[in-house]
């Protein structure tokens, strides 16, 4: 078994970059974007730390963050979907109020240098329930956008909304839910940053993993196996990265150490620009959907 | 009387006079309201909470120096801002540009064996050069092959950050303690106009006029803005898409790092940890609630200053530093106030 423990290590980051990235996913899918995926996290990292501070409970925590996050799904839902604000510039303001009231928060009402004494314990190969549930949403989503009618209408929502309109589809319903259950699993996602990996909140402490998570779903050309791949990818770049810094194996100055998944974005990124002619970028997506 | 040149200048309409006070009179009361609620929430007393917002800006001549102060980089930063945002390249690494441009800079003072005078120019014209190359790569991929913008520079801000600590820890080391470098030589350093207001100050307001000039008078700002405004139209009337797109980020980048010249040069005189301040992502706030014209960038700029110092004494006060943020994202969404009004009442009336 002695192979498997640095294996494990290097996916811890997996269900983080992965939760995130799902749940930017599904806003995206149904037309709509959320560039907040930095701040709804840095909102999930309080609230997890808020709920554990309270409830004494790692599951109860992921579950305030869905909650949290998903209000600020709400938000972006009633401003981009509702009144048909610019969803960049809305997503923007969503990240900037998201990490400002988690710090004041935090500030207000949790006791300084609180930290979590306990973590997921592992199930299975020494990795957590919550990889695998990662992973069960996946295979849930893929499920679901290729084989349901509930999918289906999600795609259409977000390629033609005229069309889903024509058909019989609340549009404005879709992109809602969609949004509100996409926030939600971003809050999920820096809950178990907060709670099983760093243990505690410190302000910054997303460092960019948001951005990686939407830089994910580019990567993953908007489709589940995709973004699964991308989320695995970039995640083991991150603990490949922790891994190498904490066992002292070092080849290039720390400091650089820590920009080695975000320079692979940039790489990824741009690769994926070069080769992928066929963009799976729904085609209405950033347009807010005007009724006739 | 720069005052009544922006007046000449821009023809202000006496509706826009009314908008302009109106929003001026939201953001007062979003102000009001937030600083009550933050303060009951934190329980600083009401009144000291109020009065040491108001004698950390506005009250007081120290306080209004310190308000200018932050007004520079911030104004500057946001009018490259400004510029990207116009022709539709979402240019959020201004943070990262902010960067490139100061350690430019001190590199330049600092290593470089030529006079003072010298030493300033190739300051300038290196930061330019080097913060819009930097940007440039994300106009350049943005352009070529629809690599998105967003990422590409906010990943760039994180590489930047890197470069920073790397420099600061590593081979640039001054000191013992603090990660920072040498000061710069006194020649080299903008005089004050009044301390802590430096006169890289007069330097960010040159800017403006620049930033207004090229992006309302020139050939190329009217192909950014329609570039910016309908990309498909600007290449019906024959304007190169690409070519305009990279010239925005390129010259966008440029600005951004003159922010951290002159944070250098005017404020810090070295290099330190955290030397852009956030003033990177602050501007993108700022040139939003511009709505990216120029003429606007100056006041929104002030604004944000306003509440940035404000934080600063009320978090001696005993109020966390964060509540900034809480009002620049509240700011971004007055911002579209008149629109929300307009459509709210739009959908009650049928």
């Amino acid at each position: 078994m002695g192979f498997i423990e640095p294996i494990s290590a290097v996916l811890s980051f997996f269900p983080i970059i992965g939760l995130a990235a799902l749940g930017g996913l599904l806003s995206q899918k149904s037309g709509v974007y959320n560039i907040a995926i930095e701040g709804t996290m840095a909102f999930g990292t309080f609230s997890g730390i808020f709920a554990y501070f309270h409830w004494q409970s790692l599951w109860i925590s992921l579950l305030f963050g869905f909650f949290c996050g998903a209000v600020f799904g709400v938000l972006l839902s009633v401003l981009s979907v509702r009144y048909k604000l610019n969803q960049i510039v809305i997503g923007f303001a969503i990240w900037f109020l998201a990490e400002g009231l988690a710090g004041f928060l935090y500030f207000v009402l949790v006791p300084m240098g609180f930290s979590v004494p306990e973590r997921f314990g592992d199930i299975f190969l020494s990795l957590d329930p919550i990889f695998y549930l990662t992973i069960g949403l996946f295979v849930f989503f893929f499920i679901f956008f290729r084989w349901t009618k509930q999918g289906l209408a999600v795609t259409v929502a977000g390629e033609s909304p005229e069309v889903a309109d024509a058909a019989g589809i609340n549009v404005y319903r879709i992109r809602w839910i969609c949004n509100i259950i996409g926030a939600g699993l971003m809050g999920v996602a820096g809950s178990y940053l907060a709670v099983h990996i760093l243990q505690g909140f410190t302000y910054k402490m997303i460092a960019g993993y948001g951005w990686v998570a939407f830089a994910v779903i580019m990567f993953g050309r908007w489709s589940p196996t995709g973004v699964l791949l991308g989320s695995i990818f970039f995640s083991s770049l991150i603990g490949i990265q922790t891994r190498l810094q904490v066992a002292g194996i070092i080849f290039i100055p720390p400091e650089f150490m820590v920009v080695l998944p975000h320079i692979g974005v940039i790489i990824a990124l741009t690769l994926v620009g070069i080769l992928g002619k066929k963009s799976g970028m729904p085609s209405a997506l950033g347009i807010p959907y005007e009724r006739e | 009387m720069e005052k009544g040149i922006v007046l000449k200048m821009v023809k202000v309409s006496k509706s826009q006079v009314i908008s302009g006070l109106f929003y001026g009179g939201i953001v007062v009361l979003c102000l009001v309201v937030a600083i009550f609620i933050a303060s009951l929430v934190t329980g600083v007393a009401i009144d000291e909470s109020f009065g040491t917002f108001f004698s950390s800006t506005l009250g007081s001549v120290n306080g209004l120096l310190e308000v200018l102060k932050r007004t520079t980089p911030l104004l500057i930063a946001s009018l490259g801002v400004a510029v990207a945002f116009r022709s539709g390249f979402w240019n959020i690494g201004a943070e990262g540009q902010i960067i490139i441009g100061s350690i430019v800079t001190v590199g330049i003072c600092l290593f470089l064996d030529i006079p003072a005078y010298l030493k300033i120019l190739f300051a300038f014209i290196a930061s330019i050069l080097a913060g819009g190359a930097y940007a440039g790569v994300a106009g350049f991929l943005k352009a070529k092959w629809d690599v998105n913008d967003i990422v590409i520079t906010m990943m760039l801000n994180l590489v930047a950050f890197a470069l920073l600590t790397y420099l600061l820890v590593g081979p640039w080391h001054w000191g013992t303690l603090y990660p920072r470098t040498e000061p710069i030589p006194v020649e080299t350093r903008f005089p004050f106009i009044k301390y802590p207001l430096n006169s890289t100050f007069i330097l960010a307001l040159i800017l403006a006029f620049f930033a207004y000039f090229l992006i309302k008078k020139t050939v190329l700002g009217y192909k950014m803005r329609v570039v910016g405004d309908n990309p498909s139209a600007a290449a019906c009337y024959g304007i190169n898409v690409k070519r305009t797109i990279m010239l925005a980020a390129v010259i966008s980048g440029g600005i951004c790092a003159l922010a951290g010249t002159s944070l250098v040069l005017g404020e810090f005189f070295r290099l330190q940890e955290g030397i852009s301040a956030m003033y990177g992502f602050y501007a993108i706030a700022v040139a939003l609630f511009a709505k990216n014209k120029p003429e606007l960038i100056p006041f929104a700029a002030l604004l944000v200053a306003i509440v940035l110092v404000g934080t600063i004494g009320l978090s001696a006060a005993g109020m966390p530093r964060r509540f900034g943020e809480i009002v620049v994202g509240l700011l971004f969404i007055i911002v579209f106030l008149p629109v929300l009004l307009k459509r709210v009442k739009w959908l009650k009336g049928g």
